[in-house]
């Protein structure tokens, strides 16, 4: 009796000291949970509703196509899902969605829109369609924005025109197709021209009849009732950007540039006489391509000023060209008439789609602009600078600070180059107590390889600049850099090893050496579909990790090179947003 | 193995205690490689698994032993498991910090992040759980063997009847 009591005593503290010891667990892991719980509304309440509404506002891509009657235009944007055309009826005021191409679905081939017959009764758009592993050119209705046609076209579709009403062609690099409307409203092939250039480009309809293009430094005319085209101008010194050509004056309007920037040049191809048309601008660095109107009668070009920026025009009726300031940035414009048509952001508001009257210089909000600004702006517009760089060249800088900037405490600084457009995460830096110090880089510093890019110059320049400033903390300094500008921004960390705490890259191609890094905190965000990246940035992210420097490697799924969808650009601003948080 | 009562209290508080902290901290690592934001894993220095696989390894470990702890097997056995878990701990910073220049913290960002805390405070967490761990389990084990001495002692001095 007094043995089975014993066992059954001793099984009942076993249970009883089994149960204390789950207790304990339990209460860990409750503890654990709740702390992740608390972590996460912290995380979350912590986030500045400026970022995430930043974060969340739509970029504009490529150019606006007005029609020609400036009553409707179509655009494209960033959907949440990927970039989408939009046909906006300027008097309704509400775009609608033509169609999108997916984030996931993006390759190489084009996604665009092109142009408007003259009458305006059609518009055509490029769509690569995934699923079918094909590329179509898409007809819409004018009038209504009606998805009208579906034409399969040649792989490696680049560029297009109007012939007529109801006749279009289209280029390949090398070939051009004529396609002819049918009596029943179908399309059908007319002619093939097979290896008529070796790198076409500019590609543009003269008439009914007759298509031209540039091939490495020539100009060429195809008649298509022809069998052959004709060089019609070479350029033998002169470096030929863009041209345009008006068959009824037969007249080739050339922007072409040289050592001291961009000029206009007027030929008569038929008389082989060709007349200088003056310099543009005074800031060789700063101007952008010209955009013809009209085949040649007008033109426009973007140009920087201490405003921000500045839109130089002159049409048919004007002598001389007027520049218009605008203060805020753009991304490209487009000259129809006397009206411009651009997508850019007034100061630090979100962008938008704006319209210009050249005669007047008034600027008119067509879209989104207006909406958002009072959500999303940091009530501190950037202002405008020009530094000389080490080279003896002149760059406009902008600086952000922070709102109700304070002069107690030093400021961090984030220096990079960029063009004068809308980038989110610069007022987000602001907004978490950053300086932001952005050199404009030059218009004609393009990815071509044809010009020197001065990228360290500028930003050296730039950092002594503000580092003489009190004010700025010159032991929390980033630099920021996307794409192929890594690579100097690489060679910037390596040559001036003390200056940067630490770097922001997208897509970087190139990586600094880390043995000559010592304690730098990087972020690096990328798509996982940008080729080898995944591997290229987690193998760097080892080896600086061993060397004592702080690495996060950020991953899109879905996303390449560059980000193509709402989504994937709202993650890339949040992780920039909590990086550069994190770090002041 | 009979134990005294002060040195039983002791050492069962150690294994309790023990046992819960390593639950936890098996579930805070599941918790961090759940949501990590994204963000690519590096790769840990000693061994080079990624610190997502490194952390289900450590945490089904300490789960293991944290279980072990909870169980009825011998306090001695549990408390060895214990001082191994510490002692591989501690094997593991040194073969990490062969790497010069290496900061060990900024490999816990992950778990950091998920806790909203700093890299270097979740650093010196881990290390005071590892200095807990060790010096508390060599401590109870120090005491479990002098009592088996006076153990033996008392039985080898007792009469035989």
């Amino acid at each position: 009796m007094h043995s089975k009591n014993a066992t059954s005593k001793s099984k009942a503290n076993n249970v009883v000291g089994i149960g204390f010891n789950m207790r304990v667990a339990v209460w860990a892991l409750l503890i654990v949970f709740g702390w992740r719980a608390l972590a996460l509304m912290a995380q979350s309440l912590n986030r500045p509703a400026i970022v995430s509404g930043l974060a969340s506002v739509r970029q504009y891509a490529q150019d606006i196509v007005p029609n020609h009657a400036n009553t409707c235009m179509v655009f494209c944007q960033e959907t949440e899902e990927g970039v989408g055309i939009y046909y906006f009826d300027m008097a309704l005021a509400a775009p609608r969605l033509l169609c999108e191409l997916k984030e996931a679905a993006h390759r190489w081939q084009r996604f665009t829109m092109f142009d408007w017959t003259l009458d305006d009764k059609f518009f055509a758009c490029a769509y690569p369609d995934a699923r079918q592993n094909a590329e179509f050119i898409l007809i819409f209705d004018g009038v209504t924005g009606i998805l009208l046609d579906k034409v399969k076209v040649d792989d490696n579709l680049y560029q297009f025109g109007w012939l007529s009403d109801d006749r279009f062609a289209y280029s390949t690099r090398t070939t051009i197709q004529v396609v002819n409307r049918t009596p029943n409203g179908g399309w059908t092939y007319e002619r093939s021209f097979e290896n008529v250039a070796k790198a076409m480009d500019n590609f543009v309809p003269i008439s009914s009849s007759a298509v031209a293009w540039r091939d490495e430094n020539g100009i060429w005319l195809l008649d298509i009732n022809s069998a052959s085209p004709q060089r019609i101008w070479e350029a033998t010194t002169n470096g030929l950007v863009e041209f345009t050509y008006s068959s009824s004056a037969n007249r080739l309007s050339l922007n072409c540039n040289d050592d001291r920037g961009q000029y206009l040049l007027v030929a008569d191809p038929g008389a082989n006489q060709i007349w200088n048309a003056g310099r543009l601008g005074n800031q060789q660095d700063y101007i952008r391509n010209v955009v013809w109107s009209e085949r040649g009668s007008g033109y426009a070009y973007l140009t920087n000023d201490l405003a921000g920026a500045a839109i130089c025009a002159k049409t048919e009726e004007m002598d001389s060209p007027v520049t218009i300031p605008w203060h805020g940035g753009i991304r490209t414009i487009t000259l129809n008439g006397d009206r411009i048509y651009f997508s850019g952001n007034a100061e630090d508001k979100p962008p938008g789609i704006w319209e210009c009257d050249i005669r007047s210089g008034n600027f008119h909000s067509l879209l989104g602009a207006e909406r958002h600004a009072l959500r999303y702006t940091i009530n501190s517009p950037s202002s405008s600078h020009v530094l000389t760089n080490s080279l003896g060249e002149e760059r406009f800088y902008h600086i952000w600070l922070p709102p109700a900037a304070s002069h107690i405490r030093k400021f961090p600084l984030l220096l990079g180059q960029e063009l004068n457009t809308w980038f989110p995460w610069f007022q987000m830096a602001a907004h978490s107590g950053y300086c932001v110090a952005i050199v404009d880089r030059p218009f004609c510093h393009t990815w071509n390889g044809k010009h020197e890019h001065t990228w360290m110059e500028d930003v050296h320049s730039l950092y002594e600049t503000m580092a003489s400033n009190p004010d700025i903390d010159t032991n929390q300094v980033f630099l920021y850099g996307c794409s192929a500008e890594t690579s100097y921004l690489s060679r910037f960390m390596e040559e001036y090893p003390n200056i940067a705490k630490g770097a922001v890259l997208f897509s970087p191609t190139i990586l600094p050496d880390v043995r000559s890094l010592k304690n730098k905190h990087m972020l690096l965000v990328d798509g996982m579909a940008d080729g080898d990246a995944p591997l290229r940035l987690a193998k760097y992210q080892d080896s600086a990790m061993l060397t004592g420097n702080k690495v996060a490697v950020y991953l899109e799924k879905g996303a390449g090179h560059n980000t193509a969808s709402g989504s994937s650009e709202r993650n890339r601003a949040m992780q920039v947003a909590a990086f550069l948080s994190e770090e002041r | 193995m009979d134990l005294s009562p002060s040195h039983n209290a002791f050492s069962r508080l150690f294994l309790n205690s023990s046992a819960g902290l390593l639950i936890g901290l098996a579930a805070a690592m599941c918790l961090a490689n759940c949501d990590n934001g994204g963000f690519t894993q590096p790769h840990d220095p000693v061994f080079g698994l990624s610190m997502s696989a490194f952390f289900w390894l450590v945490s089904l470990i300490e789960v293991t032993v944290g279980l072990m702890c909870l169980s009825r097997a011998s306090e001695a056995l549990k408390l060895f498991f214990v001082l191994w878990l510490a002692i591989a701990g501690v094997v593991y910073y040194m073969l990490a910090l062969r790497h010069d220049q290496i900061e060990l913290s900024m490999y816990l960002g992950n778990l950091a992040d998920a806790f909203y805390l700093t890299p270097r405070l979740v650093y010196l967490g881990l290390n005071c759980i590892i200095v807990y761990l060790l010096t508390g389990s060599s401590a109870a084990l120090f005491l479990v063997a002098a009592q088996s001495r006076a153990n033996s002692k008392m039985e080898r001095a007792a009469p035989t009847l």
